[in-house]
């Protein structure tokens, strides 16, 4: 406004160097006010002009006339709001300490069939966002809040410009232009959600521009194919195995893998078919004979066998176990019509026993077979213990939180429950129970649940203060989130005696109490 | 206590979050001995690292907190975690006689608050020589505020230009004298001036405001007695004089239905103050409820956003009452109504009718229905159905929540307003009321 910017210019300068303003007044009732002014001083009727001035526009502030288009309306939600003690975990989830039980809160939101609470959807959006391909865990708990939208949710998602990303639009246009112009990490949510409901589009439309797309992106994209995989997808993942990029080839040969009746689980088992032969004997023993590939060829190359070895394999050995680790194991059992605890002893007595091991324990945790992830992880614990130190084994320790995730809960319960119960051994020695039960992320049944707190309560009274007594210490927080909350009132209990592990159980208890309220709030 | 508190509520009484989380470890049954409650307070013993269990106690009415540890923080994580502790497990404490020490100490506050009605009852104790110091005060005042008046021409002589390059103790050195002269309401104001020249861009439009606007009030303070006794009482009050609360509040209360719709806490130099807004639902009257602490001690609050009070306020004396304090609460749920202004013209006019009477009000209170929040460029405003809007002040984040909470239906919306900033404090959603925005 023209008289203010005087008026602020005549201030700045000051009375003594420039003359005081007059402007037209806007109003009489103001003109009458500003003429009173007339005998003053100069500094008197600048302030008092100014002062005359800021009060007449503050009282004739207005709100502005004509706005923007208004947006659309939500629809409604289709589930009922969730209960307000509910929403108040869910503040506290968000705002405060309880940050690691969000994931178990959406989960039971959803059992109960209850919507997000509106106020939390803007943090909960952001956090799907930034989670996204931050690793396995960050990726599920952001398809989580993801799943666990409304209406609402989706309909606040889709005015935002970084959100709406993430949301497969319906209409075909609209969503080949997201699929061409977005992102490489939108792009990649996007092919996540269609792989779920549709994954024939979503290969079409990955054709549809494979040729254009740089290998990192190849390599991401294909990845998404994990999600709704079945034998259609094999000619699309055989032309991508046919590629030059090493990544690209790795996830099509992973893939190809986990369909039994695909070509390449077929060139496998033909190539290792004369490498491994039972040797049946009518008196005595079963043998297992091994022998190694003798060379490299081009076709070892193109189904995704890497030539070179890693430190400390020989080469031919390191063919056979990538061999190995493609065909599903199961495909041996009913082979040899042996169980795969027989199998994994035959191989223990062969040689190569420690290929055939390492190359059967990847099989086996990449198909997810029950039965023998189970005897697998038996064989290791009871045979070589090698597992677990990573120096000794190729078996990293990323595949073994899959491997204990494939074995069937209540056997590797009932299992873990007889190792925490022989407790000298299994707690304080370097016995893998830890190894074991730190990666164990499903809800703990309440047998092995109290079981290994039985084990603890010694532990901590013992006062010992060795490293392997404190990783059971620091861990207690992490059990927590798995342990069942109803446990909490005997947890208690049990640990009322003098100890130093206070810190921790004060939180371990505090955990398993919130998860108690939690779930009592939505169920 | 109010009916509906909720933990929240509860770990908000910590003075600070070392003591939160001290607190939360501490509300376990296992923790807690001797634990019992009547109708007026809850009490028990909680096992330190001393010999002797703490004794913590809970009195509702307040909340009024007690505990026998060292610590200087008031309440203590043993008075938080106890109140939690009922909060969570209420059926742990049984009905019981309070033990001596409670029945000790609620005699003693018993006493206390005998001891300030009597003293308010008493006459004053020398007329004459509150008169004397009375007088003696008005002229100091007005002797600082003549110096403050020729100050300001003197400095629009100069030009303000030159304030980008004054050191702190320019500001302060005036601000002392006021403080000296008796009038802390302007040595406020005049400390508020310290930080404006270094605000970035449009500090001289900021600041030539702030100065007229001071100038007003010395013009209008050296004209004192020949205004309106109500504004005379404004200024007084802008000017630094302060109110006896207890003889306040033997005033007759104003009874309606008074809704919390809003609260902020802002820090003023070494003090924490919060700023709670009560809409009342008959007289469509806002008030303002201020407290105050030092920055470590936790601020006092028995009033929870959500709450529906059936009280009586009463208010300080202005030509527009606002600020108030709480005579009588006769009972207090939860809210299931609220209305507002109908539109954001109505809200507007209200407005400029405020500052009419109170040239030197700061923000007013608008709960405004019927808007939807609305995005632009990356800024938010919120629009009625007549199709006008205004522009929010707002962090993203809250934006989105807004827009949330909405859902493009209309909303209402409590916000405070002072001509230029609309801060959101609330949403109403028709069930539930949200907090928006707030000192991060």
């Amino acid at each position: 406004m023209k008289p203010w910017a005087d008026l602020t210019r005549a201030a700045l300068l000051g009375t003594s160097r420039t003359p005081v303003p007059s402007f037209p007044a806007p109003s009489a009732s103001l003109d009458v006010l500003l003429g009173e002014l007339e005998g003053e001083t100069p500094e008197r009727r600048l302030l008092a002009s100014a002062a005359l001035f800021s009060l007449w526009s503050h009282v004739g502030s207005h709100p502005s006339p004509g706005h923007p288009p208004r947006p659309t309306t939500a629809p409604p939600d289709r589930r009922p709001p969730c209960p307000p003690r509910a929403a108040q975990h869910l503040a506290e989830i968000l705002q405060g300490d309880m940050g690691s039980m969000l994931e178990e809160w959406l989960e039971v939101l959803a059992e109960a069939g209850r919507a997000l609470p509106h106020r939390w959807l803007p943090e909960l959006l952001d956090q799907a966002v930034s989670l996204f391909g931050k690793g396995p865990e960050g990726n599920r708990l952001s398809q989580s809040i993801l799943r666990s939208l409304d209406a609402r949710g989706r309909w606040l998602a889709g005015q935002h410009p970084e959100w709406q990303a993430f949301f497969a639009p319906s209409d075909p246009d609209a969503l080949t232009e997201r699929w061409e112009s977005g992102t490489r990490s939108s792009r990649v949510a996007l092919l996540q959600q269609i792989r779920a409901s549709d994954p024939a589009l979503a290969r079409e439309l990955l054709e549809s521009t494979w040729n254009e797309e740089d290998s990192k992106s190849r390599s991401a994209f294909l990845a998404t194919f994990h999600i709704g995989s079945s034998p259609a997808d094999e000619p699309f993942l055989e032309t991508a195995l046919a590629g030059r990029s090493q990544q690209v080839r790795a996830t099509a040969v992973d893939l190809l893998a986990r369909l039994p009746t695909s070509r390449l689980v077929e060139r496998m088992q033909n190539r290792l078919h004369t490498l491994l032969v039972l040797e049946r004997r009518l008196l005595g023993q079963d043998q297992l004979q091994v022998s190694l590939p003798d060379t490299y060829d081009q076709e070892m190359a193109h189904d995704g066998i890497k030539e070179k070895p890693p430190s400390g394999l020989g080469k031919r050995t390191w063919w056979l176990l990538q061999m190995l680790a493609i065909v599903p194991p199961d495909a041996w059992s009913q082979t040899w019509k042996k169980s795969p605890a027989e199998v994994l002893t035959l191989a223990a007595k062969s040689e190569h026993a420690k290929v055939l091991l390492e190359g059967w324990s990847r099989a086996a945790t990449r198909q997810r077979d029950g039965k023998w992830t189970e005897a697998v992880l038996k064989h290791w614990h009871d045979q070589s213990r090698s597992i677990l130190s990573p120096g000794r084994s190729l078996y990293f320790r990323d595949d073994l939180d899959d491997l204990i995730r494939a074995v069937p809960q209540k056997r590797l319960e009932s299992w873990l429950v007889g190792l925490a119960r022989n407790r000298r051994r299994s707690f304080d020695e370097a016995n893998p129970l830890f190894e074991l039960l730190s990666r164990h992320h499903r809800p703990w049944g309440k047998v092995m649940a109290q079981a290994v707190l039985k084990g603890l309560y010694p532990l901590a009274e013992s006062r010992k203060s060795t490293s392997r007594v404190w990783r059971w210490r620091s861990a207690l927080a992490d059990f927590a989130r798995y342990i069942p909350p109803d446990l909490a009132d005997e947890a208690e209990a049990g640990w009322s005696f003098k100890h130093s592990w206070t810190k921790q159980v004060d939180r371990f208890l505090a955990i398993l109490r919130f998860r108690r309220e939690m779930l009592k709030a939505l169920r | 206590m109010p009916i509906h508190w909720t933990t929240d509520q509860a770990i908000a009484l910590a003075p600070d979050s070392q003591v939160a989380k001290a607190a939360r470890s501490l509300a376990r049954p296992g923790k807690w001995q001797n634990l019992g409650r009547d109708e007026q307070a809850y009490w028990g013993e909680c096992q330190g690292s001393g010999k002797n269990p703490y004794r913590a106690a809970v009195l509702l009415e307040g909340p009024a907190f007690k505990c026998s540890c060292p610590s200087r923080k008031r309440p203590c994580k043993h008075s938080v975690g106890l109140l939690l502790l009922t909060l969570i497990e209420p059926n742990l404490l049984r009905e019981a006689e309070p033990p001596e020490w409670v029945r000790k100490w609620l005699a003693g506050r018993a006493a206390q608050a005998g001891r300030k009605a009597r003293k308010r009852s008493e006459p004053v104790a020398d007329p004459k020589a509150q008169a004397r110091r009375a007088a003696r005060r008005m002229k100091r005042v007005r002797q600082g505020a003549d110096t403050l008046s020729r100050w300001l021409e003197d400095l629009f002589r100069r030009g303000l230009g030159s304030l980008q390059n004054e050191p702190l103790s320019f500001w302060e050195t005036q601000a002392a004298r006021l403080v000296d002269a008796q009038a802390p309401g302007l040595a406020r104001r005049v400390r508020e001036l310290a930080t404006i020249p270094a605000s970035g861009d449009g500090w001289h439009d900021r600041m030539l405001g702030k100065l007229a606007h001071l100038y007003l009030l010395l013009e209008a303070f050296q004209r004192l007695e020949n205004l309106p006794t109500d504004l005379q009482e404004e200024i007084r009050s802008q000017v630094g004089w302060t109110q006896d609360q207890d003889t306040l509040a033997q005033q007759p209360g104003e009874r309606d239905r008074w809704l919390v719709v809003g609260q902020r806490v802002t820090q003023e130099d070494r003090l924490r103050v919060q700023r709670t807004w009560l809409w009342g639902m008959r007289s469509k009257q806002a008030a303002l409820v201020l407290d105050f602490a030092p920055l470590h001690q936790s601020l006092k609050s028995n009033l929870t956003l959500g709450a529906d009070l059936d009280a009586e306020l009463v208010f300080w004396p202005s030509s527009l009452p606002l600020r108030a304090l709480i005579k009588t609460r006769h009972a207090t749920q939860a809210i299931e109504a609220l209305s507002g202004y109908p539109d954001l013209l109505t809200a507007s006019t209200a407005y400029s009718a405020a500052l009419s009477q109170n040239p030197w009000l700061e923000q007013i209170l608008i709960p405004v229905e019927n808007v939807i929040p609305v995005q632009t460029d990356g800024d938010w405003i919120i629009c009625d159905e007549q199709d006008y809007s205004l522009p929010l002040t707002i962090s993203p984040n809250d934006g989105w929540r807004l827009l949330a909470l909405s859902g493009g239906h209309p909303i209402t919306l409590v916000a405070e307003w002072d001509g230029e900033h609309l801060d959101p404090l609330s949403v109403w959603t028709g069930r539930e009321l949200i907090p928006v925005g707030g000192a991060r």
